[in-house]
């Protein structure tokens, strides 16, 4: 550990633990409470990581997850953010993004070859020809991108939190613990979340010595610690700003979605970065960085560095650097004037060479880049920016810069806070924020520790106030008055290599050529050039890139604005958001006893329903067809649980039903049921059930079971519109519901039913409430499936007990349980539409061959209006019944297959099945009106291109006389 | 529609989700439910920091209509006021308020004797309701799941599946506010309708009073519908488990009779 230092006050690291990791298949060790990072530097190593495009040697530079230099796979997880994952014992970790290891990388020739490869490169030359753009594609995949995702890895789910509090506040730095101090006093439960593994921000690592702030900073931790109501989180990102006071907490476990009242953002500010040339190497860091460093985990950043500066914040990192041991061999500030203040008095008076007006021009490479050798400095010029003479060069291994802050935003600007850049700041500052939203701090243009903590103080008690607490007298705080940032801490260079977006590899020169090129709008140029695109998020490049682009418009700072903040405001593992799978599906009450026999499931909406029972030996195909053959020539049993199941009570049900329903109902006798079918407004068929009449002012409606819940939605709106005196309970998910069908339906049915169930009592298409097995149920004759059946309604929890009696009455019968593909088939064959299968969202009842359904003398019915315009119109496609000549044995068609008239598309299939009944194809399609003639010819274009041709016929295929309905079970006669 | 007065215990939503617990069977009056899973002094130690109990078993009957608050009272059934609001008893059970005219009522978790409950009192009345054609008061079908979650850590769990604050009760964070409001508006007692994992679901906070050794502990009982309680029993028991805790039966809730 050549670079740890002797014990530091308030260090993060416990020396008693130690860890060993890997890391490019080297062993190194490290202290508990490291982060990798440090790990890795306190051990020597510089080079980290290497750069997305030319794959430059990288090492610590924001030491804040405000780059991307570090990043690192396992076998078990990539892109681990070494700046700020904490070191564990076992990591075995490689940078991502090398050939061959960071230190040999193959892909380092890259950088060779900048100068072909400027900004907009790959757009110009990739993009023809096309077929060979898949190649292009692979090969820049291959060589620029991040970590491989493990396919085999399998993440435990992570728990996803909803919580709520009266006040968030996003930070701890003195600005972040005052507002929770005030708040809390106020009378407010506060949530304080720090991303770092400790809170107390900068009181930790930039006070420059400063006994009395150490010590203000230590009381207001402790008395935030001490406080009940205030809950104070570390290691948590708030990622996200959402309306009504959402936001997204991240830790390493888990995302909160915390509901907040007021939400305090005291998140500071993001170090800038100096542009130069080799700007990038392993070596030049952010003050703040080495500051880190140094305070939390007690390494050197370096042996003798240069600190390149333009406030006082470089100023006290020199002091902290030279207390600590490191030499400093110069100080450059941008500023003519240099730091007039104490700060700056006590480094010149230690004897540290500062120039003033000057600039780093180029850090020195050592051999491969791998560090800094020197520093070329030079005067600034007049302008501040034009390197001209008086070069002078220091010998040292690094560069400590601190040229400017950038507002720590992104909550502000997600939920729409307006940022303002003060030119005597030179800095965004909010001038504009939605109710609930409070700044402190730094991100408020705050800087002296004390205003900090004043600052905070007001947003705190603001938040509070906001709430609903009473917190007296809010106190008054003010912005800094110097500025904290030089306007233009950029330095041209002829040969370039001088980066604005380290994540990107972006340099000075990418971002003049793509304003050359008419890039020049903030938010065209971060798409054209990148910039801000990385993992990083732009945190360095944004402000870097607009200073860049106002200077080459001629334009002030003022009045421009930075690119659009969106969530997440940095990288959330995938496995986070995901967080427990919660996909609710929809068992029937049998569910279970499907699975005891074998039913393989399929979805309708989001129900579970049996398509088909599993028949040892049999196919898929053979087990539907065995099914619809029981019910055609025995007796079958279906689960119709999934029904949409309405009742409707009250004096204005039948008004309500001539209403909504295309048919008539006022003249439907009580036990008598009827085709309901309902449109929009525009006369678009949107569902279908049947009604049935239970009492004068009592019915039951079915509709489907996709539509059933949006079927309710509407009713419940129509009730309330036409403000009819109706209850409607919707029952679909409290009842159960079953469909004994076939021939021999009734003599099952009637062993388990005191109903009279003969043809006279309980004829066709009726209605009865009786007891089935001993429980109350609702009976319907209904012919779905084109043969004599009843639908059996009864209460959820007596479901099974009604399904297994039946079973068992039906045992001597050999009834057969038939799931919904044979249903489909059966249905199919009696030639009944299936809404949202052979209906669309614009077909009409007359498109659809349900004309017979409307009713346009009623005084009313939702859609009628519509309809009768319709009616006046020529038909532009109808839904017509097809076959397939039996010696058809090719692959079916499929529902949506193209109809093909005169080389033109005709229509489409919505249905077809092979009918073992029939022995022959039957489908059903959309044709033109001029090919919907019996005996006319269709042409289905089928998925290899060619077409099949069959015929358009009648329906229903299968008994189109209803005969089935009354079949003498022991004759096979129809009874008239 | 009217359940038969005459039919025997039906099955609970939630009973595939664990009977391959190997439940000891046991009943509450005629109600046929599981006392444990194999270890009941676990299980009563769950009840204090986590535990999950099916509750579906429970008798529960809705009644909707204009005139349906009058009709309750009218067979001494005592109606809350305020939507949400919720009124429980050990001997009418829970009588909770959904809408301006409809009631959600579910029979006491713990037998108290010969008194007809709510649910069975309203079922009887709906019944003749119904053969006599009065009009404006409607039977609502009520097969829920129904679970009760209990323990000090059973916040967490909803936490997880829930965004209402349960905590804070009534008040709706991010509103400016009277300084005394925030806390003022909390009600225990009422039933507050809300999607739990992702499904609609009628949530009540309580303190859990049956069983001493449980006194006092803080409970949910969620309600959803019976077609997605397997899917939400899964789901929340897997939660349970990985904080912690796991599924009780009914021994130490109710008065049960044990089938030996």
């Amino acid at each position: 550990m050549t670079r740890r230092l002797p014990q530091q006050p308030g260090e993060w690291i416990d020396r008693d633990t130690k860890v060993s990791f890997r890391f490019e298949g080297r062993l190194y060790e490290g202290y508990a409470g490291d982060t990798i990072s440090s790990a890795l530097w306190a051990a020597g190593v510089r080079v980290l990581g290497r750069s997305f495009k030319y794959h430059r040697p990288r090492g610590i530079f924001s030491f804040a997850d405000d780059d991307s230099n570090v990043m690192l796979e396992s076998g078990e997880a990539t892109n681990i953010r070494g700046d700020i994952t904490q070191l564990r014992e076992g990591l075995e970790l490689r940078a991502v993004n090398t050939f061959g290891g960071v230190q040999g990388d193959r892909l380092r020739l890259m950088d060779r070859f900048g100068a072909f490869t400027p900004v907009g490169f790959y757009y110009k030359a990739f993009h023809s020809p096309k077929r060979l753009f898949p190649f292009y594609e692979r090969q820049i995949r291959k060589i620029a991108g991040l970590g491989s995702i493990n396919p085999t890895r399998f993440s435990p789910p992570s728990p996803k939190d909803y919580a709520h509090v009266d006040v968030l506040v996003v930070g701890s730095g003195p600005a972040g613990l005052s507002a929770a101090l005030a708040a809390a006093h106020s009378g407010a439960r506060v949530l304080v979340v720090e991303r770092l593994p400790r809170a107390g921000g900068t009181l930790h690592y930039q006070l420059g010595y400063d006994r009395s702030l150490q010590e203000r900073g230590a009381a207001l931790l402790d008395e935030v610690r001490s406080l009940d109501a205030i809950e104070l989180r570390t290691s948590t990102t708030a990622v996200g700003h959402y309306a009504d006071g959402w936001v997204g907490l991240v830790d390493e476990r888990r995302l909160t979605k915390i509901r907040c009242g007021a939400v305090v953002v005291a998140t500071g500010c993001h170090e800038q970065p100096a542009v130069f040339r080799n700007n990038d190497l392993p070596g030049v860091m952010l003050a703040t960085a080495a500051q880190r460093l140094l305070r939390h985990y007690a390494v050197r950043p370096f042996k003798r560095c240069v600190v390149f500066t333009a406030n006082v914040d470089g100023y006290r990192a020199a002091l902290d650097f030279q207390r600590a041991g490191v030499g400093v061999a110069a100080v450059v500030d941008l500023r003519p004037e240099g730091e007039t203040s104490n700060v700056g008095r006590a480094l010149r008076e230690a004897g540290t060479p500062t120039l003033t007006g000057s600039m780093v021009y180029v850090a020195d490479p050592t051999r491969g880049k791998r560090g800094v050798r020197s520093v070329t400095v030079r005067n600034a010029g007049d302008t501040g920016l034009n390197p001209s003479s008086g070069e002078r060069r220091f010998e040292c291994d690094g560069i400590a810069v601190s040229v400017g802050w950038a507002p720590a935003d992104g909550l502000i600007r997600q939920v729409h806070g307006r940022m303002e850049y003060l030119e005597n700041l030179e800095q965004f500052v909010p001038v504009d924020l939605p109710p609930g939203v409070f700044v402190a701090g730094r991100v408020n243009g705050v800087y002296e520790v004390l205003s900090q903590i004043d600052d905070g103080e007001r947003a705190g008690s603001e938040a509070a106030e906001y709430v609903g607490f009473d917190s007296g007298t809010v106190p008054t705080s003010r912005r800094s008055q110097a500025p904290r940032s030089h306007p233009y801490p950029i330095v041209p260079h002829p040969s370039g290599k001088n980066f604005i977006d380290f994540d990107e590899d972006i340099q000075l020169k990418d971002i003049e050529n793509a304003v050359a090129e008419g890039f020049d709008n903030v938010e065209l140029l971060k798409r054209y050039s990148t910039f801000g695109m990385g993992p990083s998020q732009g945190r360095h490049s944004n402000l870097l890139s607009l200073r860049v682009l106002a200077r080459l418009r001629g334009e002030p700072m003022a009045g421009k604005q930075t690119t659009t903040s969106r969530p997440f405001t940095t990288p959330v593992p995938l496995s986070h958001l995901a967080g427990r799978i919660f996909t609710p599906r929809r068992r029937t009450p049998q569910h279970h006893f499907h699975e005891q026999h074998d039913a393989q499931f399929t979805y309708a909406a989001d129900w579970l329903r049996p398509e088909y029972y599993r028949r040892l030996g049999k196919s898929r195909e053979e087990c539907i067809a065995a099914e619809a053959r029981s019910v055609r020539e025995g007796v079958g049993l279906i689960d119709l649980g999934t029904l949409g199941k309405i009742e409707l009570s009250g004096p204005d049900s039948v008004e309500f039903l001539e209403r909504l329903y295309t048919g008539r109902f006022g003249n439907l006798a009580v036990g008598r049921t009827r085709y309901g079918l309902s449109c929009d407004e525009s006369g678009v068929v949107v569902d279908d059930g049947i009604v049935a009449r239970l009492a004068d002012d009592r019915f039951y409606v079915s509709a489907t079971s996709s539509g059933a819940a949006g079927a309710y939605r509407e009713m419940q709106r129509w009730a309330m519109q036409w403000n009819l005196d109706v209850t409607l309970v919707n029952a679909t998910n409290q009842l159960g519901a079953m469909n004994i069908a076939g021939p021999l339906s009734r003599v099952v049915l009637a062993r388990c039913t005191d109903l009279n169930l003969s043809r006279e009592e309980f004829p066709f298409l009726n209605v009865r409430e009786a007891t089935v097995a001993g429980v109350r149920a609702i009976i319907v004759r209904v012919g779905f499936v084109g043969e004599l059946g009843y639908e059996i309604h009864v209460p959820a929890g007596e479901t099974c007990r009604v399904w297994s009696a039946l079973l068992e009455a039906g045992a001597d019968e050999d009834i057969q349980l038939f799931g919904v593909e044979a249903q489909r088939l059966l249905r199919l064959e009696k030639g009944h539409l299936i809404v949202a299968q052979d209906t669309d969202g614009l077909t009409t009842p007359f498109e659809a061959g349900l004309a017979w359904a409307v009713n346009l003398g009623k005084p009313f019915f939702v859609g009628q209006r519509s309809l009768e315009i319709l009616k006046r119109k020529p038909l532009t496609r109808t839904l017509v019944g097809f076959t397939l000549p039996r010696t058809f044995s090719d692959p079916l068609p499929k529902e949506c297959h193209l109809v093909i008239e005169n080389g033109e598309i005709g229509g489409r299939v919505t249905s077809v099945a092979h009918s073992f009944t029939l022995g022959h194809v039957i489908g059903i399609a959309y044709v033109s009106p001029t090919n919907s003639e019996p005996g006319s010819p269709i042409a289905i274009r089928v998925d290899d291109g060619k077409l099949v041709h069959g015929t358009v016929v009648k329906t229903p295929f299968y008994d189109p006389d209803n005969e089935r309905q009354e079949l003498d079970p022991t004759t096979g006669d129809a009874k008239r | 529609m009217s359940p038969s007065a005459s039919t025997p215990s039906p099955r609970s939503p939630l009973q595939s989700g664990w009977e391959s617990l190997d439940p000891t069977w046991g009943s509450i009056g005629s109600l046929r439910v599981p006392l444990d899973f194999g270890d009941p002094d676990g299980e009563a130690a769950r009840l204090s920091r986590l535990a999950l109990a099916d509750l579906s078993i429970l008798p529960k009957v809705g009644v909707k209509g204009q005139r349906a608050a009058q009709w309750l009272e009218s067979l001494s059934v005592n109606v809350p006021e305020r939507v949400y609001g919720c009124h429980d008893s050990d001997r009418d059970g829970l009588v909770a308020r959904l809408d301006v005219g409809e009631f959600f009522l579910e029979a006491p978790v713990a037998s108290t004797g010969q008194e007809k409950s709510a649910v069975e009192r309203v079922s009887t009345a709906l019944a003749k309701e119904t053969e006599s054609g009065v009009t404006n008061v409607y039977r609502v079908e009520r097969q829920d799941a129904s679970l009760l979650l209990c323990g000090k850590e059973a916040h967490k769990v909803l936490e997880q599946t829930c965004g209402y604050h349960f905590r804070m009760g009534n008040q709706q964070i991010g509103k400016n506010k009277e300084p005394s409001e925030p806390r003022a508006k909390q009600s225990s007692r009422d039933v507050v309708l809300t999607r739990v994992a992702g499904v609609s679901a009628t949530v009540r906070a309580l303190d859990l009073v049956a069983g001493d050794r449980s006194r006092g502990v803080p409970a949910f009982r969620v309600w959803t519908s019976p077609c997605y309680g397997l899917y939400l029993w899964k789901v929340i028991s897997e939660i349970v488990r990985d904080l912690g805790g796991g599924p009780v039966g009914l021994r130490g809730l109710v008065n049960t009779n044990g089938e030996g």
